[in-house]
């Protein structure tokens, strides 16, 4: 599937596992590709930042949905202080020790997640469909859209995001061919 | 947060707080499992000594921990 992927596409899925590695991440999720776009693409970038979302937002809440924080809320929902438990953790074994994910998390390869793996097959349709050779950035924005909106709505943090992003991105690519 | 607070928290039934919950309370037993094996690695234990006190066989703790030596 890659071989028909633009240059440019190749480097956001790159760059999406590399966020997916740094927010300690056990799969490459459709976030991760959404942000990956945005930081490789000022234009991408500005879509966003027209719903008010910034790049730092949607890495905020894409980090949240990643799992590397211990979910401060629910275990003291179980009466658990994990503000306690880490300062104990950190007298004893230093500090962020409590904050470290599990040695076999790091490095390596880090397979993409069902949903993410969908949006890919979905960018390959978009790129199909618009009769486009090869598959580039705009196609795995649509992808992702096209195979979940809701997480993009979510992570966007306006309701309705997906539809004004799928807007943005359908006049990038009828300039594109033009 | 007031203990009443948490109260109502804990026995809250909805599946969202309880299943965030326990994935929280695997992710923090994860973590701390790793720290005090290798602790426990430094201070000269063997990983059958571990394996006993973790209700776990050898071969288990071995398996998972291995890379911290």
């Amino acid at each position: 599937m890659f071989e028909r992927f633009s240059k440019d596409a190749r480097r956001v899925v790159v760059i999406a596992q590399e966020e997916a590695r740094e927010l300690r991440s056990e799969q490459i999720e459709p976030g991760h590709i959404l942000l990956a776009l945005a930081s490789n693409d000022l234009v991408v970038a500005a879509a966003f930042a027209d719903l008010g979302c910034p790049i730092a937002d949607l890495r905020r809440r894409v980090a949240r949905d990643s799992g590397p924080v211990l979910d401060a809320d629910a275990l003291a929902s179980l009466g658990i202080d994990i503000d306690q438990v880490r300062a104990s953790v950190e007298s004893h074994f230093g500090q962020g020790a409590l904050d470290q994910p599990p040695k076999r998390w790091r490095g390596g390869h880090i397979p993409f997640a069902k949903a993410a793996k969908k949006s890919l097959e979905c960018a390959l349709r978009e790129a199909i469909w618009h009769g486009h050779k090869e598959i580039l950035g705009w196609h795995l924005l649509l992808g992702v859209i096209r195979a979940e909106p809701s997480t993009v709505d979510g992570l966007s943090g306006a309701d309705g995001a997906h539809e004004l992003l799928r807007t943005a991105a359908m006049r990038e690519l009828s300039a594109h061919a033009a | 947060m007031p203990v009443t607070v948490l109260a109502d928290r804990a026995a809250s039934p909805d599946p969202e707080m309880g299943l965030r919950s326990v994935r929280a309370l695997r992710d923090s037993a994860e973590r701390l499992e790793a720290l005090q094996v290798a602790n426990a690695r430094r201070s000269g234990w063997s990983w059958q000594e571990i394996a006993t006190v973790l209700g776990v066989t050898r071969q288990a703790v071995h398996k998972k921990h291995r890379d911290i030596g």
